[in-house]
């Protein structure tokens, strides 16, 4: 199995910008790890609520796709989006099915923090900003799995899928 | 007796409310709004303004969720300050028409009735015309509610769910 299809590499402070479902996320600096194919993640056994597992750092990463709302879905639409991000720190990586994903360099447009009246507890967006493609929201890898409500320790996938990084 | 002037707002849900003369700044037909993705029903969408992101606040539906959205709403834009030494705040109002300006008779006042008790959080007074009574928004305590969570989002990680 390729473990990667691109690394995110010499991105200094870009950041990833996820498009699915109408929504349009923007990580945190750093957040985003990898930007992969599909057809590097394994269908079997899915996690509850999620879409299959891909193997990064010699471990098995769940792998979801969210829905506008940022809540999992595993309906066929979602299930085919065709790009796939893989984000987080240390062992606090997920994947997440996209249908578009970008980098954005250089200063950007300018980020706004989201009004105290929508904010709330477990709320994952920070700020939020405007551009050509629409509306930006903020986020980072950690807001976000939390958000989910899914863990993003996905190290311990089920025996049948495989030793990451080993079976073909 | 002493009068001035409101804008009379006509909300969803048939709900109607007051702001000050000086509050409503501007008023936009057919608005282009974004959705923000888990944000409350009631504050839902932003509106860009003068190089600002404003929320965009339906008084209706915070009062009632059950109230159905408003099909083709007017946004009345607001200014406020929570007092002298804080910077002013912007927002904007969902209505289901344009705004009526109002006089208003300090006679008039009131208490909020126990229908409107709920808008207690944010009716900084009340007073009845023509027979209803007028909540008087206070608009810095509104556009500063705390939501109470998103529905069906978890607030901590749970690694029950990860295959044994």
């Amino acid at each position: 199995m390729s473990e990667t299809i691109r690394t995110i590499g010499d991105t200094g402070n870009a950041r990833g910008l996820l498009s699915f479902a109408g929504a349009h996320l923007v990580l945190a600096p750093g957040d985003l790890r990898i930007i992969a194919a599909p057809g590097d993640v394994v269908r079997t056994d899915p996690p509850a609520r999620g879409i299959g597992w891909i193997a990064m750092l010699e471990q098995w990463r769940p792998v979801y796709a969210l829905s506008f709302d940022l809540a999992p879905v595993v309906d066929e639409a979602a299930a085919a989006r065709p790009m796939c991000a893989v984000l987080g720190h240390g062992s606090a990586l997920y994947a997440l099915l996209c249908d578009d994903i970008q980098i954005m360099r250089g200063a950007g447009p300018v980020f706004r923090p989201l009004a105290p009246s929508m904010q709330a507890p477990g709320l994952p967006i920070r700020d939020l900003a405007l551009d050509a493609r629409g509306l930006l929201c903020g986020t980072d890898a950690n807001r976000l799995g939390r958000c989910i409500g899914v863990a993003i320790r996905g190290d311990q996938a089920p025996a049948r899928v495989g030793r990451a990084g080993v079976e073909a | 007796m002493s009068r001035c002037t409101g804008w009379l707002l006509h909300l969803s849900g048939g709900a109607a409310a007051v702001v000050g003369q000086r509050e409503l700044l501007h008023l936009i037909t057919q608005p282009q709004t974004h959705e923000v993705p888990c944000a409350p029903a009631y504050c839902r969408r932003v509106l860009v303004w003068e190089q600002g992101v404003l929320p965009v606040f339906d008084v209706g539906v915070w009062s009632d969720p059950a109230t159905a959205g408003i099909e083709a709403p007017v946004i009345a834009i607001v200014g406020f300050q929570a007092d002298g030494d804080t910077a002013p705040g912007f927002g904007g109002l969902l209505l289901t028409t344009p705004a009526q300006r109002i006089d208003v008779d300090d006679a008039w006042a009131c208490t909020l009735p126990p229908e409107l008790s709920g808008w207690r959080p944010i009716a900084c007074a009340c007073f009845e015309r023509d027979g209803r009574a007028l909540p008087v928004l206070d608009l810095a305590r509104l556009f500063a509610l705390p939501n109470v969570g998103i529905a069906g989002a978890s607030p901590t990680p749970t690694e029950s769910n990860i295959p044994a």
